[in-house]
């Protein structure tokens, strides 16, 4: 398994703007609230992310209850609303709508450049690395940005299909729509699952499409958070981007590993690219959270180290896989 | 079915194999050979000071993890008798002793014979012969690998170092991976100039050799194997027309060649097409050292199935083993000296 030290693939300011972050941020909040408020709110108690994680400390965000696995440090909520309540929110939730409106609308090149060049470019490095032909290709997730478009510019990619969207617009440019279910087994040998995972109400049935969907030999690309990420140790549910109702569940590195592998599939890369953390941590004690310990560590490191500092900081977190953030590449055994 | 398998030679090496093999479902070890080893804790086996007992017990294949010298009568003996046979590497001292078990094995082409470049397998390499071979990074131009240790205790003490045993020193033993690996990427070389020496061990054999090595096509390879590395050292960088590759580190038992990584960048060029220096590198650390699990993975499987091998296969180990002997052979000095023993 290999780890990529990938230092610039991504910046706080380009790919989380703070205008777009903060108000989408607070219409998720209002929609966690509404969903707790209404007695009519359909929820569903959850089993621990993988069969050897326990039901460790408990603590609340947006209302919802989190867990804790004491050995391995996954994060996940339970009970959860049911897929279908999510569903209805991705497709007419005010802040679904409120960012397809700004992905339409006031999406810059720059910044559709920042968040797709690296999955274009990680597209193409297994391309070239696993000499893969016109690969028949899935996505999930990003389907605002236009992901599809970008992935298929080059191409190098077979027939792109989108499976289970719910946001009701048109497929990108060089995509079609099918849903999972009118897919035959095996459909696939290369499937990008971009930042559903965290997002879904029973991540275990994600991870068994997959295994159906993947032709033996096939890879499955997944971007997720990652509970064992510094930005998460650190701020905990304080997190800026600890927004309850898109991380339902936090993987960790070992979690996320043990899952893949009983879904029949071997990890072949784990990293943690971007220098996200950094600049989170930096821009949180920068807003005046969350230590009140005036001796806090990180609180002086990321005032006094410098540059030089957080950048040697950001690699060190990615060599040995404590970013926040995760791209993982597993192929299918068989 | 299950494989069953004779091992001979218990030392470091024997161990690891019974070990990896010990894992696998589709091969059970059955019996084990060494005059001098302790194989005490090794219930449920037959144990042989005799390696010729051995091989009149019920095997299908057999493991040589013995010293140098006994390899080619092993595994002659061995195809002789209709067993499968893995070798060590080197392959035998000098290219006439991997000769004689090419010679074996033409005689039966049923049978597999596969030799232990476990380097080949290592996930670093497999992820840079992917990249190659792809051509993302264009053609080869050259290559520089850097492979090499302190000795360690009792070095000059070492059978390694006893010509009659050994067949060479440091190149012999440990350069011939880089060399393989060499073979690899750019195929046989067909030109060699060498600097052969042995200066700091007092040692029949060489502890440092540098070699120049080019094939038809005009890519070069540079190597120095060297048992003066007081920092263990692999380092192999590949460089082609659009970008680099640096393997540096192997993950080894000791873990003292350090972590295993491999460096790619891809070349970035200016307004007129020229490349512009120092290009963006991505560098990428590899956990697990599985290149034993494979080894056997393939030995094992082929010769329960009747497939061709593709890595260690008899050519390779002629190829690196000529490679070996023609660096030897080079440097004038080094061969007048009469210092490297070529015995058959």
């Amino acid at each position: 398994m290999k780890t990529s030290v990938l230092i610039d693939e991504m910046r706080l300011a380009e790919v989380r703007p703070d205008q777009v972050a903060k108000r989408y941020e607070e219409l998720r909040r209002a929609e966690a609230a509404h969903l707790l408020q209404n007695p009519s709110t359909r929820w569903v108690g959850r089993a621990t992310p993988t069969r050897s994680c326990k039901p460790g400390p408990a603590f609340m965000s947006d209302g919802l209850s989190f867990h804790h696995c004491p050995d391995c440090g996954s994060i996940f909520a339970s009970p959860v609303p049911v897929q279908e309540e999510l569903d209805r929110l991705a497709r007419d939730g005010e802040a679904a709508r409120w960012r397809r409106d700004y992905f339409g609308q006031r999406f810059s090149e720059k910044q559709r450049q920042a968040i797709h060049a690296p999955i274009v470019r990680w597209a193409q490095e297994v391309i070239d690395e696993y000499g893969l032909t016109e690969p028949r290709t899935a996505l999930v997730g990003n389907d605002e940005t236009g992901l599809a478009t970008s992935l298929n510019a080059n191409g190098r990619l077979g027939q792109m299909v989108l499976t289970e969207r719910v946001s009701g617009q048109p497929a990108p440019e060089g995509a079609v729509e099918v849903a999972a279910s009118e897919l035959s087994a095996a459909a696939f040998d290369l499937v990008f699952d971009m930042g559903s995972l965290e997002r879904v109400a029973d991540p275990e049935r994600r991870l068994a499409l997959w295994s159906e969907l993947v032709a033996p030999g096939g890879f499955l690309a997944i971007t997720t958070s990652m509970a064992s990420g510094l930005e998460y140790r650190v701020l905990g549910p304080k997190a800026a981007s600890f927004i309850a109702l898109d991380r339902l569940t936090l993987y960790s590195v070992p979690a996320l590993t043990e899952q893949l592998a009983l879904f029949g599939f071997e990890v072949v890369e784990f990293s943690t690219p971007g220098r996200l953390d950094v600049e989170v941590l930096e821009q949180a004690f920068a807003d005046g959270a969350p230590s009140d310990d005036p001796l806090d560590f990180w609180t002086h490191a990321l005032k006094h180290g410098g540059e030089d500092f957080k950048t040697d900081l950001q690699r060190l977190l990615q060599q040995h896989r404590f970013s926040s953030f995760a791209r993982v590449l597993a192929r299918k055994v068989g | 079915m299950v494989l069953k398998i004779g091992v001979v030679g218990f030392g470091k090496m024997g161990r690891i194999r019974k070990a990896t093999l010990d894992a696998r479902s589709d091969a059970r070890v059955v019996a084990l050979a060494d005059p001098y080893a302790d194989m005490s804790d090794q219930q449920g086996v037959s144990r042989h000071t005799d390696w010729e007992k051995l091989l009149e017990e019920d095997i299908d294949a057999v493991v040589i993890s013995c010293t140098n010298e006994l390899i080619p009568t092993v595994a002659v003996a061995a195809l002789a008798k209709g067993i499968h046979v893995f070798c060590e590497k080197p392959p035998g001292r000098n290219p006439q002793d991997v000769h004689r078990i090419r010679d074996a094995s033409l005689q039966h082409p049923e049978l597999i014979v596969k030799f232990g470049f476990n380097h080949r397998y290592h996930e670093s390499v497999e992820q840079a012969r992917r990249l190659v071979s792809s051509q993302s990074l264009g053609k080869i131009l050259w290559m520089r690998g850097v492979y090499g240790k302190a000795g360690g205790p009792e070095f000059d003490k070492n059978w390694r170092n006893e010509p009659s045993r050994s067949g060479g020193g440091i190149l012999l033993d440990q350069g011939i991976h880089m060399i393989d690996l060499f073979h690899d990427f750019c195929g046989t070389f067909t030109e060699v100039k060498s600097f052969v020496t042995s200066q700091y061990w007092n040692i029949p054999v060489e502890d440092n050799a540098f070699a120049l090595l080019r094939n038809d096509e005009g890519q070069v390879g540079v190597i120095h194997s060297s048992a003066t590395q007081w920092r263990h050292t692999f380092r192999l960088e590949i460089f082609l027309e659009k970008g680099f590759l640096t393997l540096e580190g192997i993950l080894s038992s000791t873990m003292s060649y350090g972590k295993e990584t491999l460096i790619v960048a891809r070349n970035t060029f200016d307004e007129n097409g020229y490349p512009l220096p120092n290009p963006e590198e991505v560098i990428s650390f590899f956990a697990d050292d599985r290149s034993w699990e494979k080894e056997m993975t393939e030995f094992v499987t082929c010769a329960l199935a009747g497939d061709a091998i593709k890595i260690g296969t008899v050519q390779q180990a002629v190829d690196a083993m000529e490679t070996v002997f023609a660096i030897y052979g080079a440097d004038k000095s080094w061969n007048q000296s009469g210092e490297c023993e070529q015995s058959a």
